[in-house]
């Protein structure tokens, strides 16, 4: 008896994961599946390399309405260039590179004053990494850092107090590009 | 001396105790300087000002190439080229603002603060930017108003060799910064090292210490084994003495007993001479004195056979109504002597048989009589039997002597359990005995697994109890054992050596008054000579006819050449001794190896009997032998009326 009843329970687990797992990719398509459109305004960040979806010259190119419309992430945490805790909001990484149905293992993070660092894309999904375009709920200004802030929540997870997750903290954020 | 060794290992104790204490303390500072310095180095290397230090020299770095190349876009876009887009040359401007504010910032200012170049570096930038906020420096006043960007180069250039001072002075005090924190941690490593040593050199003495611990422990075992030793060997040579102190006794009580016997014996043939009742007076106070000698001398026997383990109880089957009137008996002469009242009796629940050592039970209530018929001058002495509980709850069986005697003081009650003490001095002279009677009689009790205490003040009497555990016997006694009234009549079965002397005695006026046996052939076995005219005059008293012989060889060529009814046996004879001949007079055909034979011993020790038993005696009586013992052991022994005939 009981041991029907577990293997009921265990034939429904399996259907719901595989049903969960056929969904997932789907959900996560979905996105995906109208090509990213167009820029309207100035364009604010551009992704390039090893990616799907394209909307100009190659490259995904997004402006800042279109970041608004993925889903916000915010939070507030100390930073080695703030002598107080700071509160940044922005699309999480992943979600951006999503929308870019980006592709390959690294991302190269460029800024406008020419700083490069090299990325693991997995940085994207074990942390909530977000490209901050809000500092304390104000557009930020480009003498302000701005207008994107590729940021780590460093509050929330100790071992990222360290160099190298500073050093992948790009501020003046314009370009990732995948490999 | 004593008390200076002793001063001397007190003070080496102190000593111990204060060099581990400061050892202790000395290795908590140790490990606390160590706990210290990891925390310190933990600390530096957390913090995230670290980061910062070396990022001051990048971010001052950076602002001078932000500064150049905003220098380069504004001379470009300043000049004939055409391909200058002004938002760049703009935003060129902005990433060198973002940079000053970087360069402004609490920490850098924290660190560069006593720099004075710092301070006026920082101030001419942030004028510059103030007035080219002013202005405002955007792309629109560049492509509106070209004619003004030689202007703001020319503001912009005075800050050139500023900022590169600031990005050089950074750098050296970095350098300055970081040699100083290296100082710091050489420092630190230096003082780690020290501690190391330390808990090192330490670690090493407290193997040390342990080390000598355990040698001295060792040393300690090696002095207690050698002291165990030579204790096992004091012992040995203790209970060796102790044996040869026993065997002494055991020989000295044979030669007592031997004269003994033989004293014992003319005094009793001398009362049958005509005698004055002066001279009659006399002969019963040297008889007197004979039994007393024979008492004590039993009691001495008993506390030798204590004291070399000898002593064993052998509970049986015992009727205590059977008992308590043999008791009556016994004291009946005595009381009736003194004139004093004997009450005996028994409640109506103690058991009719309870299961116990017969002879010693015996032995401490004949004990207790007796000293209370001693003491006593008027009055009454009762024994009565009850029973009782313990403090665990157990049956207890108690024998109450009492008496209305003088009373005993609590000063003396308290050693009156103890060897050679008696009620006190004077009584001592009037009543004689060696004292050695209560402490036999209790550590028989003890044995048996009870007690005796006392009850007793002056002038009030005392009271006796012994209290054994009591153990209920079946109603039915086992087989050997005949029902009571027969066992009062004919209890000398010849089975049973040990009980023969004193059954004997109680029952003698019962079987006296039987057709008396005489005209026994009797063959007696006896080295002393005094003793074989004491036991050839009480044969003859008696109406036996008595062959007498010098030991155990002569007796067997005698019995092996004429016909005897009965053989009196000593058993410690030259030449042949007791048992041996005992032994080869069984072997003999019938009727002659199934005679009775009587072995008689000054040697009363329990193995001597048990000996005799296995050799195959009939009955065993005790030196000195008595004519009514005699006589009422021969009574017993006797071929039926028509054996003689047969034989």
């Amino acid at each position: 008896m009981l041991i029907a009843r577990r293997t009921a329970l265990q034939g429904l687990l399996t259907c719901a994961l595989a049903v969960g797992a056929a969904a997932a990719p789907s959900v996560r398509a979905a996105p995906a599946e109208p090509p990213l459109a167009a820029p309207t305004g100035p364009v604010v960040l551009t992704v390039g390399g090893a990616l799907r979806n394209a909307n100009r010259d190659g490259r995904a190119a997004f402006d800042m309405a279109m970041l608004e419309k993925l889903p916000q992430v915010s939070f507030s945490t100390q930073t080695p260039w703030y002598p107080q805790p700071r509160r940044f909001t922005g699309p999480l990484l992943r979600d951006v590179l999503a929308a870019a149905g980006a592709q390959g293992r690294t991302i190269e993070a460029r800024a406008l004053n020419d700083y490069r660092v090299q990325i693991p894309l997995t940085d994207s999904h074990r942390y909530d990494v977000i490209v901050a375009r809000l500092l304390d709920d104000r557009p930020m200004a480009v003498r302000d850092k701005g207008p994107l802030f590729l940021i780590y929540p460093f509050d929330h997870a100790p071992e990222l107090r360290n160099s190298v997750f500073y050093g992948r903290s790009a501020w003046q954020l314009t370009h990732l590009e995948l490999r | 001396m004593p008390r200076d060794a002793s001063r001397t290992v007190a003070a080496r104790q102190r000593r111990w105790r204060i060099g581990i204490a400061a050892m202790g303390l000395l290795l908590v500072l140790t490990l606390a300087g160590v706990g210290w310095l990891q925390a310190r180095q933990y600390e530096a290397l957390n913090g995230t000002r670290r980061y910062q230090d070396d990022y001051l020299v990048w971010s001052l770095f950076q602002f001078e190439t932000e500064y150049l190349k905003l220098r380069l876009a504004l001379e470009q876009a300043a000049g004939p080229s055409v391909g200058v887009d002004p938002d760049q040359v703009a935003q060129r401007y902005e990433i060198f603002v973002s940079r000053l504010n970087l360069v402004e910032s609490e920490h850098a200012a924290l660190v560069l603060a006593h720099h004075p170049d710092y301070q006026r570096t920082v101030a001419r930038a942030q004028d510059f930017v103030r007035w080219a906020d002013a202005l405002p420096l955007n792309g629109a006043l560049i492509r509106e108003h070209p004619q003004r960007i030689a202007e703001i180069v020319a503001r912009l250039e005075p800050l050139a060799d500023p900022i590169r001072d600031l990005s050089l002075t950074s750098t050296h005090h970095v350098a300055q910064d970081v040699t100083r924190r290296n100082e710091i941690i050489r420092s630190q490593s230096r003082v780690s090292l020290g501690l190391t040593a330390a808990l090192s050199a330490m670690t090493l003495l407290f193997a040390a210490v342990i080390y000598r611990q355990f040698r001295g422990l060792e040393r300690y075992g090696d002095k207690q084994k050698a002291l165990a030793a030579r204790l096992n060997e004091a012992q040995r040579e203790a209970d060796a003495a102790n044996r040869a102190k026993t065997v002494f006794l055991a020989n000295m009580s044979h030669e007592l007993r031997t004269p003994l016997q033989g004293l014992l014996g003319m005094l009793g043939l001398i009362k049958e001479a005509p005698l004055t009742p002066a001279q009659q007076d006399q002969l019963k106070a040297a008889n007197d004195c004979a039994r007393h000698l024979l008492a004590v001398l039993g009691d001495i026997l008993d506390v030798t056979r204590m004291e070399a383990g000898g002593l064993s109880i052998a509970p049986e089957p015992l009727q205590l109504g059977a008992l308590v009137r043999e008791l009556e008996a016994l004291s009946r002469p005595q009381a009736a002597a003194k004139r004093l009242a004997l009450h005996f009796g028994i409640d109506d629940d103690v058991p009719g048989w309870v299961l116990a050592d017969p002879t010693r039970l015996r032995q401490i209530l004949l004990n207790l009589l007796s000293n209370a018929l001693k003491f006593c001058d008027r009055g009454q002495v009762g024994c009565q039997l009850r029973r009782g509980v313990g403090p665990l709850g157990e049956d207890l069986l108690m024998f109450e002597v009492s008496d209305t005697g003088p009373g005993i003081d609590a000063q003396t009650q308290a050693r009156l359990f103890q060897r050679f003490s008696q009620g006190d001095a004077s009584t001592s002279r009037r009543h004689g005995g060696a004292g050695l009677g209560l402490e036999i009689s209790r550590r028989l009790a003890r044995a048996m697994g009870g007690d005796i205490h006392v009850q007793s003040a002056p002038g009030q009497g005392a009271r006796f109890t012994l209290a054994l555990p009591l153990r209920a016997g079946a109603d039915l006694p086992p087989g050997r054992m005949v029902p009571a009234e027969a066992a009062a009549t004919a209890p000398s079965s010849p089975l049973k050596g040990p009980s023969v002397t004193s059954a004997a005695s109680t029952t003698s006026a019962a079987s006296a008054e039987e057709a008396p046996v005489t005209g026994l052939r009797v063959l007696v076995s006896e080295d002393n000579p005094t003793n074989r005219i004491v036991i050839e005059a009480m044969l003859e008293r008696l109406g036996h006819r008595p062959t007498l012989c010098e030991n155990g060889l002569q007796a067997l060529h005698a019995l092996r050449q004429q016909a005897f009814d009965v053989v009196l046996m000593d058993l410690h004879t030259p030449q042949m001794d007791g048992f041996e001949a005992t032994r080869r007079m069984r072997e003999l055909p019938p009727p002659r190896g199934r005679l009775p034979i009587i072995a008689f011993s000054a040697d009363a020790f329990e193995e001597s009997r048990q000996k005799a038993d296995d050799a195959g005696i009939s009955a065993f009586l005790a030196k000195p032998v008595e004519l009514e013992t005699l006589r009422a052991c021969l009574q017993s022994l006797a071929p039926s009326p028509a054996r003689p005939e047969a034989a």
